[in-house]
């Protein structure tokens, strides 16, 4: 169980059932004592009476046989003893007008026994137990119903044993009708705390589910810090290491930002000036064509990981697109890469098909016709005619690139998107980032770009493919 | 042509100091921004070539300095930061054209001919091509020691293709700086047909669906 909530509650939940067992039996034990100290000392008290009254009267045969006599005469009056507390009473109350009595008056009994373990007077008359051996406290079972309890005393002058006494389970019964009355406030109250404990906690909680739902609403670039100010304390210490966090992760990505930006700074320098003295070498010296062409390849290599650097923290979302004019695009990007391609030995055609525009990123675009020009320049072959075609098929722009050369076959092109693959390991130029570059343009506009085979005289077309809105 | 440069990475100064002056280029060469900018309010030189990257002040601070300074010569920027930016607040700034290094020296070249010829106004007097010939002051035409008469825009158009050798013009460009007063006109390939005519085919070397060049 990993919710906090859930914990809470369930703690809680077990907490209050034992404190509410804990509760109920002791309340239940000290009621159950309390009451017997209370009958207890009632029928001390009931004992006394008795006593007294038999040691007041001046012939206690006499007394006795009268007080047998009503007995009798009383419990004839007496309803039975069936049915409810209320019915007993209502009943008893239509018979005897000036005495209502009360239900549990025949739980009281009263026996008087001579030493020679005679009953002399037994109240009610039904009352079954053994003759009393001796004085004090005493708990019987009968053969007829529950447990007594009883108090006997006796008295010297007239050798006579008084004895009261009152069903054991009438106490049980107090005590649990004690325990009853308070076990349903009890419930009440612990199920209206569980209740408002669980919204408590529901709300205390807000926060937390409130950050973690801007959390996972975050793309994974936004580094931005959580606002801590309105979270509770507890909160506060792991959002803003949380937001630390965040804070040395952008800090890394800015300083490799940074780095490659540095970077580029601190190799074009030095290989401009490679250059400058290669080439002034080259005009007197033929061998030094293999160093400028060792140069050229790390020209190219250092404008890749460049380029690549700076497109891979874009996100489609920030693209600055406007409708640019393809063709006049395509054209001056040509216009300047036929001189090198010529060197070559190889032409570039543009056949423009569309007289649409083409919405993109203008620098984006450049840097990917680049690429997809410049890799059909190295790898196809002396003589070729790249030709370059725009045309719009429905929703997207297509810019297709298509060359005559080896072309690729089905292995090579899964490799190629690869980086730092290069499809001639001879080519003294290629840096093997050319589809990294391109894959990365062509996703960010929310396109696709495919390599087929040009059609008829074979080698290799790559076609991109730009939904346009 | 006098050419000042400002670049402070001593290795990179040195090479394209010599290299322009083994091209007959006279060359004063400044580590520094400020020296740079003494340079250019006493002494005017042909083009300046500027290096962004100055120890001691930034190239745009030093070329903004010199814009306001009333200094109009022509400024070629060398960045060796990401082209894309740069150029467009190089060229805010009042550059009139940058490089990014990693440059060929030919292209470098080719810039500063192209910023002086610019400024100056005026073409070269004297072009040469192959048997070709023009003398830009009087206009005329030589194709192998013959005189050869052509229309106003068929010179206009070899003129333009010859500054250009080695690159190539689009279309788009060839009919802005030619037919802007005639925007409709479709002569342009009557006229490269007509000097291919005179010239011989293998002069203009067609580039199909972007535009036209002389090859070097």
């Amino acid at each position: 169980m990993r919710s906090i909530q859930n914990r809470i509650l369930c703690a809680l939940a077990g907490l209050f059932s034992i404190a509410t067992l804990v509760l109920l039996s002791w309340t239940w034990s000290t009621t159950h004592h309390e009451v017997e100290e209370v009958y207890d000392a009632s029928l001390v008290q009931f004992a006394r009476q008795f006593a007294s009254q038999l040691t007041l009267s001046d012939d206690p045969d006499t007394l006795l046989s009268s007080m047998r006599a009503s007995v009798r005469q009383a419990e004839a009056a007496m309803p039975p003893r069936t049915g409810s507390e209320d019915e007993y009473e209502e009943g008893y109350r239509s018979l005897n007008t000036y005495d209502p009595g009360h239900y549990y008056e025949q739980n009281q009994g009263f026996q008087v026994w001579d030493t020679h373990g005679a009953l002399l007077y037994s109240s009610p008359s039904d009352l079954q137990l053994p003759a009393p051996e001796n004085a004090g406290f005493d708990t019987h079972t009968t053969e007829t119903a529950q447990q007594q309890r009883s108090y006997t005393l006796y008295l010297p002058r007239q050798s006579l044993w008084i004895r009261a006494s009152q069903p054991l389970a009438l106490r049980t019964e107090v005590a649990e009708e004690v325990a009853e009355q308070v076990l349903l406030p009890l419930a009440v109250v612990i199920a209206s705390l569980i209740v408002a404990i669980t919204l408590t906690v529901n709300l205390n909680l807000r926060p937390l589910k409130k950050i973690s739902r801007e959390l996972d609403q975050r793309n994974s670039a936004e580094l931005s810090p959580i606002n801590s100010k309105h979270l509770p304390s507890e909160l506060q210490a792991p959002v803003e290491s949380l937001n630390r966090m965040f804070q040395r992760v952008a800090d890394t990505l800015r300083r490799e930002r940074r780095f490659t930006s540095d970077a580029a700074h601190e190799l074009r320098t030095p290989l401009a000036a490679l250059r400058i003295h290669i080439e002034r070498l080259a005009l007197c010296d033929e061998q030094a064509a293999p160093l400028s062409a060792g140069l050229n390849r790390m020209e190219r290599v250092v404008t890749q990981l460049l380029m690549l650097a700076r497109l891979e923290p874009r996100k489609s979302e920030q693209l600055e697109q406007q409708a640019l004019d393809g063709d006049q695009l395509a054209a001056n990007l040509i216009a300047e890469l036929v001189p090198h391609a010529l060197k070559r030995g190889v032409q570039i055609e543009l056949i423009n098909h569309t007289a649409q525009p083409l919405y993109a990123e203008p620098t984006l675009i450049e840097i990917l016709l680049r690429n997809l020009i410049e890799n059909a320049i190295r790898y196809t072959c002396i003589g070729d005619t790249i030709i370059v075609s725009l045309s719009k098929e429905q929703q997207n722009f297509l810019i297709s690139v298509a060359d005559h050369g080896p072309g690729l076959n089905a292995v090579q092109k899964s490799q190629v998107v690869q980086r730092f693959y290069r499809q001639n390991k001879a080519d003294s130029e290629g840096a093997g980032l050319g589809f990294s570059i391109i894959d990365q343009i062509v996703t960010l506009h929310l396109g696709e770009y495919q390599l087929q085979d040009t059609a008829d005289e074979g080698g290799l077309t790559v076609q991109v493919i730009l939904p346009q809105p | 042509m006098r050419l000042l440069l400002i670049e402070d990475d001593p290795l990179l100064g040195q090479g394209i100091m010599l290299a322009l002056q083994a091209r007959n280029y006279r060359v004063d060469w400044q580590q520094t921004g400020s020296a740079g900018l003494q340079v250019m309010q006493h002494d005017s030189a042909g083009v300046v070539i500027l290096d962004l990257n100055l120890p001691d002040m930034d190239g745009l601070e030093v070329l903004q300095q010199a814009r306001q300074q009333g200094i109009a010569t022509p400024v070629l920027i060398l960045t060796a930061r990401d082209a894309i930016e740069e150029r467009i607040t190089g060229l805010d700034k009042g550059a009139d054209d940058y490089l990014v290094k990693p440059f060929d020296l030919d292209e470098l070249e080719a810039r500063i001919r192209a910023l002086h010829r610019r400024a100056s106004g005026r073409d070269q007097e004297y072009i040469e091509h192959g048997d070709l010939t023009i003398n830009t002051a009087a206009r005329e035409v030589k194709f192998q020691n013959h005189s050869m008469t052509l229309g106003r825009r068929e010179y206009d158009l070899l003129l333009s293709l010859l500054n250009a050798k080695g690159r190539v013009l689009t279309r788009r460009q060839i009919e802005e700086e030619i037919y802007e007063d005639d925007p409709e006109s479709n002569a342009l390939e009557v006229h490269i047909h007509a000097l291919r005519k005179k010239f011989g085919k293998s002069l203009i070397r067609t580039v199909r669906g972007v535009g036209y060049m002389v090859e070097n």
